[in-house]
């Protein structure tokens, strides 16, 4: 009793406003459970669709195929997942149990902890975890009777499996969504490709935003030359067409997922730094930051715990944006064969074998990833409209 | 505020009126471009191709000793290269298979040059033509009666003022010079006569001299090597057709030379395309606007299945003698996977080809080579059969290689080390990258784990040459008769020479520098021979596959026949009721 | 504006000859036809020749000389001057762009403004929700999908490729008009729905901002008619992010768009840059990012001379 009422004279945080504002499209909140959807695709995409079987028997002992061949990344998408799930239900707990003028602390060492916890698991695992390779036909070991029982992911295929026989099928009954040009099933390679996608969009909007961050909010802070100089390189930056650049860079580095981010954050970072500029500058000529610089507070303290809190309304939109844009950029990027190196499954991949040179119209290679792009897209797209408006505060109705 | 807002709204409609009428201006001044360009290049070179002199030709020209082509007159070939020329001299650095396609045979021709049927030569500009015996004299003959197609006659002022601009070390032709690197000096005996003085024997160097395409002299000859290199177009030789205009970017047309000392073709023009987009190249032949293509291996495969389509088109197919090189993957010898000879077989053992062929290829026609060699070529020994697919036989002897799992990861080790190399393709390619990921998966399963390493052209023929792979994939072009000593000699491991993957076998080497000098070509094809079966037990590639050349053409085009060492395109020619163009 | 476009040739210039590889090693090709050593001396005769072997600060400083006086060098893979390349390919891009800019603004303006002043109604709603769709759809999956569906059989409604038909240039000007505009319908429509649909919320918004204001209530209690309302206050208002927009939008008009023009085989600006790039042609690299970069830099100058003219609350005064 008494606790619910230290809720009620906490009043409503900002986290709480957002989201209710928010929730009342219900249009978006299906979009938000695609998203997540997509997520749980990505996360337990080894047991959806995988060419070995979850467990099988032979000569009356069962044997574990999936769980053997799990590799680095698959167990550091899991760490990484349930380390979001924990921070998710602390922050609610954080809502309900912890006093309003602390909390802001209190959430920023939680989220320190679990990066750090993230970080430091993955590389544990990548170091610990051997890599191991299973390609042992099952399926065959079923037919031929020298398994005796066995059960098999839901798409039965691995993404990397080739089968000269089958290649370029459209749709049927052994390949949901048809094969590619090597025979690989394309269910298959969409399932896994998600993952791609998801982690692009998040690392390479992570990195753009951090740095559009720091850029902007100096030059935002400083003005005069410092910003004078400094809009200079952002110039630089934006003149020099972005695709061109990352074209180059990629041409010369040896392909990896987490190159491609990187290049994709490293150049896309000047919208962002506009947006906190400006907003800076509008920032800068009020009172309570005039108060923090007479107060002799050191710069970084009021670049980034004053005056960046507010500011980060439009970076926290935009992202959402940028999230779509960096999987249009990496899907880009793989249909002109500049993406991640084969046989990684890629949306953009798939798409760019959709007309053959004869142009017959492989209609399945293209319609089916032009479609998971598209919605996942759209999924953010409405996501960070939505949340566009409920950020703002003119919008929302009074309590 | 209202001066502001209305200079500002004068601003916007300014910006938008000055765009529309850009806008406008760049859809017509495209076109007007190509006009100007090409009165330019005509302008600048100064030369027309009409005939400077008219030529009063004697009864018997040299044309009675050659056949007449058949059929009746007319009609032009309109025939699409994937890529345009950058300029109109074939021994130009910058000059690409699209310039040869266009200009060798047709615009200039050499000394000598393959039979059609034999793999022997045959004089076109020369009448006679031989090699000394100790191979040092190398003796040329032009034929009497023998002119260019402004009337001038062939003289080997000519001949030399060629050989001396190849070998000029300032004009850009220094790849093409390197082949005549071994001629000492030459002497001119008349004007029809000349002898050339070589520094060492190589069986080659008659093929290599007499098949220099000879320009004329009166037109060509320059101050200073820069006015040669700059002269892209408006070529003038002796071929049996002369350069009739190019407009960059469209086509390029070439007529019929009227005063050709030779048999003349019956299609009175050919006009080049360059349509570089595949499917719009094939929609362009199915609309009738293009005769003659090279279609993309899928659209062969799916056309030439297509009855319909051969109602009104050829699908040929024909092995071109002077062309066909093949698709390999190579195996770096210096990494610790591959030194063993047995670890090499055992990836052959593990490469289904036949399958490659028949689904990806698709085909039926191609074949699995065994060695370097044009496979049909007198070099290439046809006895030696390639090695099968065989996954069962590769695991063994990857188990007498000492290559065992372990430690029980699926993956083989030995001495440590796993078994898990980085193979090297090149991004841009398809085929490859198929083929690649078919050896990935076939590897898997026989306990190694391949790694792709896709890079652009341009890092990965970089790559190649520091040797920085562990496998790699490329196809190499091939001839008619070639010296394997760029690509198989130890001495080229080092420096960055061609032999990528460091094969050194020293009875390999004696047989190549040996053949090198034999000029009875019975005693050097055995030497051949031995050398290919030496290949085929060491495997320093996996040879993939070789294929023959395919085309489509229009069916109106008659005479088109196939020899033995590829086709001769001008002797076709189109029935008068048939011709579509005048 | 001068430092910027140094600055813009310097990240180029270091980009595209940090690069491996060099135009020459790459026309020369793997040849299994020259033993090592001659092929070395090939080489680094062949760099000579295009002045490829000096210092690469020796190489920018030539090339800078030589911009000065407009002259951008050749293009080491076609073997003709850059301009005259860039003089072929721009016409196409700006062709391409320019008709999508103009349908671009010409149909968001009049909807942006036309939903932020309907804006409870359920075509508002509907509508924005559509135009969310248009921006998300990738541009390469529109491209394919029409050529696999329009251009083909059985419809075979427009061109698969190309601008022009093969003997388009023997037509009369208005057939040849009308071909080629049949021939830009797709392209064109794979570059403006994307556009259009950024636009008309960015103009939606900036509209709601500004109909909310004071000064409009204001205006609507002065009498003022509906519509000089909209167009004379809140509109020239809202006028701002169109104007940013068009600067960002810069860039792309005149880079092209590689993946539009790889699709319907135009050749482009995009084409042109992106083939420059894989064979390491750099003096076209260099030419295309100077060309672009100055015009890119002149739209982003006009569109702040404009935005401070619009706008008199920005000021570029120095810190606290």
């Amino acid at each position: 009793m008494g606790e619910n009422k230290q809720q009620k004279n906490w009043g409503t945080s900002y986290g709480e406003m957002v989201w209710k504002e928010f929730a009342k499209s219900k249009f978006t909140l299906c979009w938000l459970g695609f998203i997540i959807l997509l997520f749980l695709l990505a996360i337990f995409a080894p047991f959806l669709a995988n060419d070995k079987p979850f467990v099988i028997r032979i000569a009356d002992q069962l044997h574990w195929p999936i769980f053997k061949a799990l590799t680095a990344s698959d167990y550091s998408i899991f760490l990484a997942a349930i380390v979001a799930l924990v921070q998710f239900l602390l922050v609610l707990h954080n809502q309900r149990c912890v006093d309003p003028s602390i909390r802001s602390g209190v959430l920023w060492r939680q989220i320190t902890i679990s990066i750090f916890i993230v970080l430091v698991g993955i590389i544990l695992l990548f170091v610990f975890i051997p890599r191991r390779l299973d390609a042992t036909d099952y399926k065959s070991m079923v037919a031929s009777g020298k398994a005796t029982g066995a059960v098999f992911a839901p798409v039965p295929y691995g993404f990397g499996r080739t089968d000269l026989k089958v290649r370029e099928q459209p749709p049927n009954l052994q390949h949901w969504l048809g094969t590619d040009d090597v025979g690989s099933d394309v269910l298959c390679r969409l399932i896994h490709g998600s993952r791609i996608s998801l982690s692009v969009g998040f690392v390479a909007v992570g990195i753009s935003s951090i740095i559009g961050i720091i850029i902007g909010a100096i030059l935002g802070y400083s003005g005069g030359k410092t910003d004078f100089l400094g809009m200079r390189l952002v110039e630089i930056m934006m003149a020099v067409p972005v695709f061109f650049l990352i074209i180059t860079i990629v041409a010369f580095f040896p392909r990896s997922l987490f190159n491609i981010m990187l290049i994709i954050g490293l150049t896309t970072w000047t919208d962002d730094a506009r947006f906190v500029r400006a907003e800076f500058f509008k920032l800068r000529r009020q009172d309570f930051v005039q108060a923090a610089v007479s107060l002799g507070l050191p710069l970084r303290s009021i670049l980034f715990r004053h005056m960046l809190p507010n500011a980060i309304a439009p970076v926290l939109v935009n992202a959402t944006f940028g999230i779509a844009g960096a999987i249009f950029i990496e899907a880009a990027l793989s249909f002109l064969g500049f993406g991640v190196a084969p046989p990684t499954p890629s949306w953009g991949q798939i798409l760019s074998l959709g007309v053959s040179t004869t142009g017959r119209f492989l209609w399945w290679l293209t319609l089916f990833p032009g479609l998971a792009i598209f919605f996942t897209v759209l999924a953010y797209n409405l996501v960070g409209e939505t949340l566009r408006d409920a950020i703002d505060p003119r919008l929302r109705e009074s309590v | 505020m209202n001066g502001r807002s209305g200079v500002f709204k004068f601003f916007l409609f300014l910006f938008l009126g000055v765009i529309i009428f850009m806008q406008f201006l760049s859809m017509v001044q495209a076109d007007r471009l190509y006009d100007r360009l090409n009165t330019l290049i005509s302008r600048m070179e100064g030369h027309t191709s009409a005939p400077t002199r008219t030529v009063e030709k004697p009864a018997a020209s040299a044309a009675s000793a050659l056949k007449e082509y058949p059929g009746d007159e007319g009609d032009w070939l309109v025939r699409n290269l994937e890529g345009e020329p950058a300029t109109m001299c074939d021994f130009l650095a910058i000059s690409n298979w699209s310039t040869r396609w266009i200009v060798l045979g047709n615009i200039f021709e050499p000394m000598i040059d393959y039979e059609p049927n034999e793999f022997k030569y045959r004089g076109i500009l020369a009448e006679k033509f031989s090699i000394s015996d100790d191979g040092l004299v190398i003796y040329f003959k032009l034929r009497d009666n023998i002119w260019f197609s402004d009337g001038h006659p062939i003289t080997t002022n000519d001949v030399i003022f060629t050989f001396n601009t190849i070998t000029d070390p300032n004009v850009d032709a220094l790849q093409y010079a390197n082949y005549f690197r071994d001629v000492d000096h030459y002497e001119k005996i008349n004007d029809k006569e000349i002898k050339f003085y070589m520094k060492r024997v190589y069986f080659l160097s008659l093929g290599y001299l007499g098949g220099i395409t000879i320009y004329p002299e009166h037109i060509y000859k320059y101050k200073e090597a820069r006015e040669f290199n700059e002269r892209r177009s408006a070529p003038i030789g002796s071929g049996p057709y002369v350069f009739d205009k190019w407009d960059v970017g469209r086509q390029l047309v070439l007529r019929r030379n009227e005063n050709y000392w030779g048999p003349k073709p019956k299609v009175k023009k050919i006009v080049f395309t360059f349509i570089t987009n595949t499917t719009a190249e094939l929609q362009a032949m199915l609309s009738g606007q293009v005769d003659y293509i090279r279609p993309a291996p899928d659209q062969y495969a799916e056309k030439s299945n297509d009855d319909n389509f051969k109602k009104n088109f050829y699908c040929l197919s024909y092995w071109d003698a002077a062309n066909t090189g093949y698709f390999w993957i190579g195996w770096n010898e210096a990494r610790p996977f591959f030194a063993d000879k047995k670890v090499r077989r055992a990836m052959t053992y593990l490469v289904d080809r036949e399958s490659i062929i028949k689904h990806i290829l698709r085909n039926p026609e191609a074949q699995i080579p065994t060695g370097t060699f044009y496979i049909y070529g007198p070099q290439n020994d046809p006895n030696i059969r390639p090695w099968p697919y065989d996954p069962e036989k590769a695991k063994q002897l990857l188990d007498e290689a000492g290559w065992i799992d372990h430690d029980g990861d699926g993956i083989r080790d030995k001495n440590g080390v796993p078994f898990r190399f980085k193979y090297m393709i090149s991004a841009d390619l398809a085929l490859h990258e198929q083929i690649a990921k078919l050896v990935k998966d076939a590897a898997a399963s026989a306990g190694i784990e391949v790694i792709l390493d896709p890079y652009e052209w341009s890092v990965f023929s970089q790559k190649v040459k520091d040797r920085e792979f562990d496998a790699v994939s490329m196809a190499w072009g091939g001839n008619v008769e070639e010296d394997p000593y760029q690509i198989w000699h130890s001495s080229q491991i080092e420096n960055r020479g061609s032999n990528y993957v460091g094969f050194r076998n020293a009875e390999a080497d004696a047989l190549i520098e040996q053949a090198r000098q034999t000029l009875d070509p019975d005693k050097r094809n055995a030497l051949y021979h031995q050398f290919h079966r030496i290949l085929h037990e060491e495997q320093p590639y996996t040879f993939i596959y070789t294929r023959p050349e395919q085309r489509f053409l229009d069916k109106r085009f008659q005479n088109v026949i196939i020899h033995k060492l590829g086709i001769n395109e001008l002797e076709w020619y189109v029935p008068t009721q048939f011709q579509k163009y005048k | 504006m001068i430092p910027t476009l140094l600055g813009i040739t310097i990240v180029v210039f270091a980009i595209s000859r940090m690069a491996p590889g060099d135009p020459v090693s790459l026309s020369m090709g793997p040849s299994g036809m020259m033993d090592a050593q001659r092929a070395a001396d090939v080489r680094a005769a062949r760099m000579k020749l295009y002045g490829l072997d000096k210092p690469v600060y020796v190489q920018y400083a030539i090339w800078m000389g030589r911009v000065t006086r407009l002259d951008f060098a050749d293009s080491i893979k076609h073997h003709r001057p850059v301009i005259d390349l860039i003089k072929e390919r721009l016409p196409i891009t700006l062709t391409l762009n320019l008709i999508s800019f103009v349908i671009i603004y010409a149909i968001s303006i009049p909807m942006g403004i036309l939903s932020a002043v309907g804006r409870k109604k359920f075509l508002d709603r509907a509508g924005s929700a559509m135009l969310l769709m248009l921006w998300s759809l990738p541009s390469m999956w529109v491209g394919q999908m029409l050529i696999g569906y329009l251009c083909g059989p059985p419809l075979n409604w427009f061109p698969p490729a190309g601008l022009s038909s093969n003997d388009a240039e023997q037509f009369p000007f208005f057939q040849w008009l009308a071909d080629r505009l049949w021939h830009l319908v797709l392209p064109v429509f794979c570059l403006t729905y994307a556009g259009f649909a950024y636009l008309t919320k960015q103009v939606r918004a900036g509209m709601l901002d500004n109909l909310r204001a004071d000064y409009v209530r204001t205006a609507r209690a002065k009498g003022l008619s509906n519509w000089a309302v909209i167009f004379h206050h809140a509109f020239r208002n809202s006028v701002i992010p169109i104007i940013t927009i068009l600067a960002t939008l810069l860039p792309a008009m005149f880079g092209g768009s590689v993946i539009i023009e790889r699709i319907f085989s135009v050749s482009g600006m995009g084409l042109l840059a992106f083939e420059a790039v894989t064979t390491r042609d750099y003096n076209v690299v260099m030419g295309v990012a100077t060309i672009a970069g100055v015009l890119n830099l002149f739209g982003l100058l006009m569109a702040d001379i404009a935005y401070a003219m619009v706008d008199p609350r920005i000021s570029f005064e120095s810190a606290v």
